[in-house]
């Protein structure tokens, strides 16, 4: 397959592949001042389209920053950031058109929700976003709820209050997806959801991942579900990246992951104590089903135990 | 975007003026303010000045940061200064008429009464300033809590006052970031708060406010929630954390103080005994300086 290629700058040739691509990105907090903080240290970096990439690190590490620049909420300091194929580091930037097409869902997105109906507020963004027509914007509407799993005639017309904790965050989310964006970022999408709900959010971010194309790039604490949803891990530590690497490769580092205060997960243990006995399994394989999977594989055993 | 936005503006240093009790700071600077306002003559600035110079010099806040609380009073005062220039009509026998225009007079008198008027506001702001850079938020509302307890006698809640106001300030930090975030988070999905008419503008807002109010309530009623179940009951029982004690700072920071208030008060005096008195010392070069 052929890709069109362009040279941007001395530094960046993009490929029509790339969704994101960052170069020496800096970025400080109150320059000058006492309280001068640099959050992002020549962050460079390329995510693909269709990939779905997980940003770990501890609070203050620089990934929040990070996100933030995708869609301009913060604007590019010095280096140069590319953003399907907009630069952002430009003196013009379409805000509307960016952020249309990549859509941020923010930590406890159901805190943003204002509006009388869920549809309403659904429709908020498609509004701003300049779809005229009401019934359009309805059937897009209609769409992005079906699509976070809620039944659309059952909650139109509710007030937003009115729905559980869950509820809510697939409304905010359901906001978000209406917009049809290229790519999402979220931060903490399953901060504060019990385990039945996280499982809920993780499957519908994966599934639009893998069914939609839409590249993902989600900022996580949990390492386990890093690590079963993810297929790249970049984490930043002190605004820095420090690795960038597959799930398996990185949570085979264990010291280094445990010197840095980060947990690794369950499986990826279960894997690399397997692996220190001789008995290699496949890198794609992550949960549990997957794993046994394997394991069975090894023992020649039912494979569909 | 709001992070650069501080409540209060306290400056933190160690110094003289910071570490003189929050009540006696608070009781000076609201007598300072009164006295203010007997101030009458140039002599009388004078000697505030000389106050204000000293009282900064000890505080050790830079005078730019006190400058800084001017600035948002500049219209009020532009707005004081013309209309007192403009519109202060003289005693064609006593003072001079310098400029005549239309329907504008400018008199001698009415400069310096533009002048003093403005010296006066910009003194009220910087000798209040110098008591909010000083003293933290928190000092002062235990300030105005010890202060105001003799109105418990007449069934006033000076503590449930006291306890609103220092739970307000704590709040508007979190509440802030809770702004920032909501902000980014309508823009996220394409909100605009530039551009468009008043209304539209205003209209743009509503995305902010309701989940903030929401936000609001719902501290609210943890915070509540929290304290109940801590079994707080109030003022009853309640000893403070920090107790406040008068140290020798205080007496000689209220000593001087009350000798530069005094003075003004005096000045004041001798203003309204003397004003048309003939009194050989009271004129200098045939102006009396006390009604200058």
């Amino acid at each position: 397959m052929s890709k069109p290629i362009r040279q941007v700058s001395d530094n960046i040739t993009l490929d029509e592949n790339a969704a994101i691509s960052a170069r020496n990105l800096n970025f400080i907090y109150n320059a000058k001042s006492p309280f001068f903080k640099q959050a992002l240290k020549d962050v460079t970096l390329t995510v693909n389209r269709g990939e779905f990439v997980a940003i770990v690190g501890h609070t203050g590490s620089g990934k929040s920053t990070f996100v933030q620049h995708l869609n301009a909420l913060i604007r590019v300091q010095s280096g140069e950031l590319y953003v399907l194929n907009r630069n952002l580091g430009g003196k013009k930037v379409d805000l509307k058109d960016l952020r249309g097409d990549v859509g941020m869902v923010f930590q406890y997105p159901e805190y943003q929700l204002f509006a009388d109906t869920v549809i309403d507020d659904v429709c908020f963004g498609l509004k701003n976003f300049g779809v005229k027509d009401k019934e359009e914007r309805e059937s897009m509407a209609k769409t992005a709820i079906e699509l976070v799993g809620l039944e659309f005639d059952k909650v139109k017309n509710k007030s937003p209050f009115d729905l559980s904790g869950g509820e809510k965050r697939r409304v905010a989310l359901a906001g978000v997806l209406a917009m049809n964006p290229k790519i999402l970022v979220l931060d903490e999408p399953t901060a504060g959801l019990d385990p039945r709900g996280k499982k809920e959010i993780l499957s519908l971010v994966s599934s639009l991942n893998k069914n939609q194309g839409i590249t993902v790039v989600m900022v996580s604490h949990d390492m386990n579900e890093v690590y079963e949803n993810a297929n790249r891990i970049i984490v930043f530590k002190n605004g820095e990246i420090v690795y960038d690497k597959s799930p398996r490769d990185l949570f085979r580092m264990e010291e280094e992951i445990v010197s840095m205060n980060l947990e690794i997960p369950h499986m990826a243990k279960f894997a690399n104590v397997l692996e220190r006995n001789g008995y290699v399994i496949p890198s794609d394989c992550k949960t549990v089903e997957q794993v046994l999977g394997a394991v069975l594989k090894l023992k020649g055993g039912n494979v569909n135990a | 975007m709001l992070k650069d936005v501080t409540f209060g503006q306290y400056y933190n240093a160690q110094s003289f003026v910071h570490k003189m009790d929050a009540r006696i700071k608070l009781l000076l600077c609201l007598l300072f303010m009164v006295a203010i306002f007997f101030v009458q003559s140039f002599v009388g600035f004078a000697f505030i000045t000389v106050f204000l110079v000293t009282l900064i010099a000890c505080s050790r806040v830079p005078v730019r940061s006190v400058l800084k609380s001017v600035k948002g009073i500049i219209f009020l005062l532009l707005f004081t200064v013309v209309l007192n220039v403009f519109f202060t009509k003289g005693d064609a026998e006593k003072d001079k008429l310098l400029v005549s225009w239309w329907i504008f007079e400018i008199w001698d008198t009415g400069l310096y009464f533009a002048a003093k008027m403005f010296l006066r506001l910009v003194y009220l702001v910087v000798g209040s300033s110098v008591l909010t850079l000083t003293t933290t938020p928190v000092d002062l509302t235990h300030a105005i809590e010890s202060l105001l307890k003799p109105l418990k006698v007449i069934k006033v809640p000076v503590h449930e006052i006291a306890l609103i106001m220092s739970l307000t300030l704590s709040f508007i930090p979190s509440l802030m970031e809770e702004t920032d975030r909501i902000i980014n988070a309508q823009k996220a999905r394409g909100a605009d708060f530039d551009t468009g008419g008043l209304v539209k503008r205003a209209k743009a807002f509503v995305p902010i406010l309701i989940p903030l109010l929401v936000s609001g309530f719902r501290r609210a009623d943890e915070l509540a929630n929290a304290m109940n179940s801590r079994c707080y009951e109030g003022a009853t029982k309640r000893t403070q954390m920090r107790v406040m004690k008068l140290s020798w700072r205080d007496f000689l920071g209220a000593f001087i103080t009350l000798i530069f208030l005094v003075t003004i008060f005096v000045l004041y005096g001798m203003r309204n005994q003397w004003i048309n008195a003939d009194v050989d010392w009271l004129y200098i070069n045939g102006v009396n300086w006390l009604y200058f």
